[in-house]
């Protein structure tokens, strides 16, 4: 049975992340990943900001599809507001992208193994012994263990850790990527409404030339039988694209819930969707992968480095990932509740005092101050959420 | 009673996983399983599908079931 100094659970960009940093320090580190191919297949919805890029990876040309400039938010009534990031965006060929980290991972000396779900971690003593469903590979041993398995994360409730969300804490999604669909260049498209997505929004992220990620994410808890993802998904693009060729199908679901309070424990620590640290409002989510898993990276270097494996030395871990994105992820958690419960009319009212500001000057904290105007009992709540 | 998955839907997005309060579903590789032991049909999982690949439970009704 090999011993590693730290198991990662899962190569998406949490993963990765966290395996190059720690094999960069020369330490021994495995790197396992359910998917034969790391990457692929895809479940997301490949939006990232520039800066995450910069900060972690650095931005090559074979990762980008697409440059995004700005949003446009369109009312369930038409009614449009455009609005201007003020950093650059980029729409990524997520297959390609994980797969490049995963890469760059293993090529840093981390010992990346596909097709090797995770099936059960046992504590044990002064380190896990982990069981996989590779055949050469049934059992591993390491001292440290980063658990970024996405989602569907179930090897946190392993260790104790509940990681369980409430069918109002998730959005469930379903996205076409289509050919013949044309959209306006450099700008996504998100579109709210009761009709459209309930409790979420439709989005069209321009892929280059006519080609669009087109999908939504409704709530769990606004999603019915019969009345799900794909209906809605279905009817929208039948409306818009109706002569568009669906040219691949993408499923998934994003936490819309706050930051897990255990992050980290005794030997373990959790980055990623895993920590349910999408934005509960947007959904993004590669950006704050990448953080966490450099944040779990340094952290696990540092407890090796001091020979320490205990709770207390993985808590810096916890307190850099609060201070970072977990704070930021909690005020957006506390909007998020008005925000689902919008009538259509609502929306429109709130589109239509956006679609009067400046476009460079509209930020996110802007659009939901203005959102918000006519309803003062909700503005008191995001002022509170915002600039307390 | 426990749900049942329609293979020929599931996409395995791991949606209903992340949803279930008892941890009765279960994704091994891209496998959704279900342990229905577990399932209390509480139908979270039904309800939030994106491709409606889950289904209610069929009610048991024992011995009696030929008399209906």
């Amino acid at each position: 049975m090999r011993h590693f100094d730290v198991l990662v659970a899962g190569a998406g960009p949490a993963g990765s992340q966290a395996a190059r940093v720690i094999a960069e320090k020369g330490f021994s580190v495995a790197l396992l990943e359910k998917r034969q191919e790391v990457g692929s297949p895809v479940r997301c919805a490949e939006g990232v900001s520039e800066k995450w890029l910069l900060k972690h990876t650095g931005v090559e040309e074979p990762w980008i599809e697409a440059e995004v400039r700005g949003a446009l938010l369109r009312a369930p009534d038409g009614t449009k507001a455009v609005m201007h990031y003020s950093e650059k965006g980029y729409i990524l060929d997520r297959a390609r992208f994980d797969r490049d980290l995963a890469w760059k991972a293993a090529d840093c000396g981390a010992f990346l193994l596909t097709r090797a779900a995770v099936t059960k971690v046992l504590p044990y003593e002064e380190f896990f012994i982990v069981r996989t469903d590779h055949p050469l590979h049934q059992e591993i041993r390491a001292t440290l263990l980063i658990l970024a398995d996405g989602i569907e994360s179930r090897l946190a409730a392993q260790l104790g850790v509940r990681t369980t969300l409430a069918p109002s804490d998730i959005e469930m999604c379903l996205q076409y990527t289509l050919e013949g669909a044309p959209h306006e260049e450099g700008m996504i498209e998100m579109a709210g409404g009761n009709e459209i997505a309930p409790g979420g929004y439709a989005w069209i992220f321009p892929k280059g030339g006519n080609r669009a990620n087109v999908g939504l994410g409704l709530l769990g808890s606004r999603s019915r039988a019969g009345f799900n993802a794909r209906f809605y998904l279905d009817r929208f693009v039948a409306g818009r694209f109706p002569d568009a060729s669906v040219i691949r199908t993408v499923a998934g679901a994003v936490s819309a819930s706050e930051p897990l309070e255990e992050v980290c424990g005794e030997g373990f620590m959790i980055a990623g969707d895993a920590a349910r640290l999408a934005n509960p409002l947007t959904g993004a989510g590669i950006g704050n992968a990448l953080e966490s898993g450099a944040l779990a990276g340094e952290t696990a270097v540092q407890a090796l480095k001091a020979g320490k494996r205990d709770r207390d030395s993985l808590e810096p871990y916890k307190q850099k990932l609060m201070r970072s994105i977990g704070n930021t992820s909690k005020k957006f958690y506390r909007i998020k509740e008005p925000f689902v419960k919008f009538t259509d009319e609502d929306i429109n009212n709130m589109i239509r005092i956006v679609s009067k500001i400046d476009p460079s000057r509209v930020t996110v904290a802007g659009i939901l101050e203005a959102a918000f105007k006519e309803n003062k009992a909700v503005l008191a709540l995001i002022r509170k959420a915002f600039f307390s | 009673m426990a749900v049942r998955i329609d293979y020929g839907r599931c996409i395995s997005c791991g949606g209903c996983v992340a949803l279930c309060p008892r941890g009765a579903l279960q994704m091994k590789s891209f496998h959704l399983t279900l342990v229905s032991e577990r399932c209390n049909d509480c139908r979270f999982c039904v309800n939030a599908c994106p491709v409606g690949a889950l289904w209610p439970g069929i009610p048991d009704y024992g011995e009696d079931y030929e008399t209906f």
